[in-house]
């Protein structure tokens, strides 16, 4: 690499992103941005299982929650003289959608689609699963129930 | 999932495995078992076209690598043919540990550093820990003067080959461990495509010295 385009977290974030993303959102992305190039598939899709571990309400010792099932590929693209690799995980047995997860973090980091890829998809992915988490959250707050404690007298 | 984002550049210039990796594996798989069951005979390697080995390492061996290693093996690389790029690749195409010598249970070497001192042989109770050595040679071709006739397990009459690149000590060497059967080491020779098997239970006799 030249340059980097990217920093470590921007990565984590856009992979993050497009791991969150639902699959017809993906599908319809895939369609426009990654059927022109040709992948070179270093590690085809392949499904396993993650060990979950867990906290609870982040302290204590960490125990096992127990097994999701994941599916993981590598991806590599050309595009002039730069060579990427990128990775999918996701969750579940879907291996479609592991590809393109991986195959769009290959094309970000390409230095002269990064800019296009980051406007015209993670942007808008990013905001659809806002809207989606905010909508959520929304119908969670109304059943949301507070406790006030009065103050006794004395003590006010 | 030990591949952190940071090594992005590392994985770009990575070298490409098995183009079908469980097919391809399965054909080697077949090849590195008629070497064994049929001693000293020499055996072609399918050869697959996507296969891109790591510098130094030749095509015969990391097909070899990659077939029989995964997570649950150990590999010990001789200095000849140990280097970052053939590490990265075999950890990132298998998941093997990387182990001393004395404990490795794949031993991979050049003919002419090819070595059985400090082997792990495996003992009585679990003859199935001792080592394996994969071993580049030169050529596997038979040499007229000097040969080496096999006998045992898998041998009707008897085998001839040729002492493959490895020193006459090599083979002394070897020679002299056929009593601590059925401890010892198997070896698997290895040219371009071409395979020969030497298990432990072979009997080996030096011919003409």
């Amino acid at each position: 690499m030249t340059k980097t385009l990217f920093t470590v977290a921007d990565r984590q974030a856009w992979l993050a992103v497009l791991t969150h993303a639902p699959r017809a959102g993906l599908a319809d992305k895939a369609m426009r941005f990654v059927a022109a190039h040709r992948f070179d598939w270093l590690r085809e899709p392949e499904t396993g299982l993650a060990l979950v571990r867990a906290r609870i309400a982040n302290r204590g010792d960490r125990f096992n929650l127990g097994e999701v099932t994941v599916t993981r590929c590598i991806a590599r693209v050309s595009v002039g003289e730069h060579t990427t690799a990128g990775v999918g995980h996701v969750l579940g047995r879907d291996e479609q959608r592991a590809r393109w997860v991986a195959q769009f973090d290959a094309l970000l980091q390409q230095p002269s689609l990064h800019a296009e890829l980051q406007a015209e998809v993670i942007t808008p992915l990013s905001a659809a699963r806002a809207a989606v988490l905010a909508q959520e959250q929304a119908r969670h707050a109304a059943s949301r129930v507070s406790f006030f404690t009065l103050q006794s007298e004395a003590t006010a | 999932m030990s591949l952190s984002l940071s090594n992005a550049d590392l994985l770009a210039s990575m070298p490409r495995g098995f183009a079908d990796a469980t097919h391809d594996a399965q054909a080697v798989f077949r090849n590195v078992l008629d070497a064994l069951s049929r001693p000293g005979r020499l055996q072609t390697m399918q050869s697959s076209d996507g296969l891109q080995p790591p510098a130094p390492l030749s095509r015969g061996v990391t097909a070899l690598l990659l077939t029989l290693l995964d997570t649950e093996t150990s590999l010990h690389l001789d200095d000849s043919l140990a280097s970052e790029a053939a590490w990265m690749y075999a950890r990132f195409h298998t998941g093997v540990q990387q182990a001393l010598l004395e404990q490795a249970d794949f031993v991979a070497t050049r003919a002419a550093d090819a070595a059985l001192d400090g082997l792990r042989l495996g003992s009585d109770e679990a003859p199935q820990q001792g080592v394996t050595l994969i071993v580049e040679a030169p050529s596997l071709a038979t040499e007229r003067h000097a040969s080496l006739r096999l006998a045992g397990p898998g041998i009707e009459h008897e085998q001839r080959m040729g002492l493959c690149g490895l020193s006459l000590a090599f083979w002394q060497q070897r020679i002299a461990m056929q009593r601590l059967f059925p401890r010892g080491v198997d070896l698997l020779l290895v040219c371009g495509s071409q395979l020969i098997g030497v298990p432990r239970s072979t009997l080996i006799t030096l011919e003409n010295y």
